[in-house]
């Protein structure tokens, strides 16, 4: 269900930082580990939020960052997989592991080109 | 044409939530956001807390809720003022809707809001609603490894209070576990056991965190 506020964000992000005359193609999203986001919800509330918008059709491109395991003895860095249960031990020393994660979600960037006459307004 | 960005995608509810801090703070509340699973004990827990609170100190409640007003008519009957946030479904509260229902309240502070976020252990983590303290409930019945399962609310948590403990001889829960989940993924949270059932526990709990302001 958050899916769709963080669609809403992304469209409204999107179009401020959007210069006159061109649409939006492409828009790519960065997400830290702690952020939960399923792309497939994300993508179909983005469609149907940006319909008639400068920015239909864009494709979502989401770059998830992974959590890492950082062992608290030996310093090995494991990368923790999304969804999966945090492992407490090292796999190098058998050490306690620490998990190291980030929370940001934020617009890097957007792919845009010149409107086409008579495209949306 | 690339365009670079770089902006959050929640600057609307993050600039809401810093808002909001203002008018809290402003109003003389501290604000706790309360975050759980369904049924771990949030409702209990807040009525506990209320129930210790230190005299010259007015709680408020802020009730969210997919649907019904069975929580906030169970503060009420306490006698202590609350709000209904009913989200219809959605599965957290962002700072807009606290707003509003804060601007309902009647009563000035000094006092403590609690917030009670939805039953959910993985979408309120991401909308900061302008608190001051973010508690995480766990509770016995849902197994000692929930912080290796559920590691980023447990990680944004300020204090994590283990509810329940009445059970755990019941239901073969290792505290020591839990605690070394809890570690591995949040290095200075506060860890408090509590029953909400018996009261053990809530003296510590209230001792810390109505002297932290
Ligand atoms: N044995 C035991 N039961 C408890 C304790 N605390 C709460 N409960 C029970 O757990 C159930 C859920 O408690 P609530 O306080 O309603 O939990 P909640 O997290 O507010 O639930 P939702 O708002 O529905 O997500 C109730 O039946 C409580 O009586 C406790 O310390 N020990
Ligand atoms: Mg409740
Ligand atoms: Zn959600
Ligand atoms: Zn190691």
């Amino acid at each position: 269900m958050h899916e769709a506020s963080i669609a809403h964000g992304i469209l409204r992000g999107a179009l401020a930082a959007l210069p006159d005359g061109k649409k939006i193609t492409r828009i790519t999203i960065v997400a830290g580990a702690q952020v939960s986001v399923v792309l497939e919800s994300l993508d179909l509330y983005f469609q149907e939020l940006s319909r008639g918008s400068l920015a239909e059709g864009a494709l979502l491109d989401l770059q998830q960052r992974a959590g890492k395991l950082v062992c608290k003895s030996c310093g090995q860095i494991h990368e923790h997989v999304r969804g999966t249960p945090v492992s407490m031990i090292c796999k190098t020393c058998g050490g306690a592991n620490r998990l190291d994660i980030t929370n940001e979600l934020f617009l890097e960037s957007m792919e845009v080109e010149d409107l086409q006459d008579g495209g949306a307004k | 044409m690339n365009i670079k960005i770089r902006q959050a995608v929640l600057a609307h509810n993050d600039a809401e939530a810093a808002e909001n801090a203002r008018i809290f703070h402003d109003r003389g509340f501290r604000v706790v956001n309360v975050m759980a699973s369904p049924g771990a004990g949030k409702t209990s827990l807040i009525l506990c807390l209320i129930d210790h609170i230190p005299a010259g100190l007015t709680p408020l409640v802020i009730e969210g809720d997919c649907a019904s007003s069975v929580d906030a008519d169970r503060v009420s009957a306490a006698g202590v003022g609350v709000v209904q946030i009913n989200t219809d479904g959605g599965c957290h509260l962002e700072a807009g809707m606290v707003r509003k229902a804060f601007i309902d309240l009647s009563g000035n502070g000094p006092g403590v809001v609690f917030i009670e976020n939805i039953g959910n252990l993985i979408c309120p983590v991401e909308y900061d609603l302008g608190e001051d303290m973010r508690l995480v409930v766990a509770s016995v019945p849902e197994g000692d490894d929930k912080p290796l399962k559920y590691p980023y609310i447990f990680a944004a948590a300020d204090v994590i209070v283990l509810n329940k403990i009445d059970l755990a001889e019941h239901v073969e829960f290792d505290i020591a576990s839990f605690h070394a989940g809890v570690r591995a993924v949040n290095d200075h949270a506060q860890i408090f056991e509590v029953s909400c059932k018996s009261g053990d526990g809530l003296k510590p709990l209230t001792k810390w965190l109505f002297s932290t302001d």
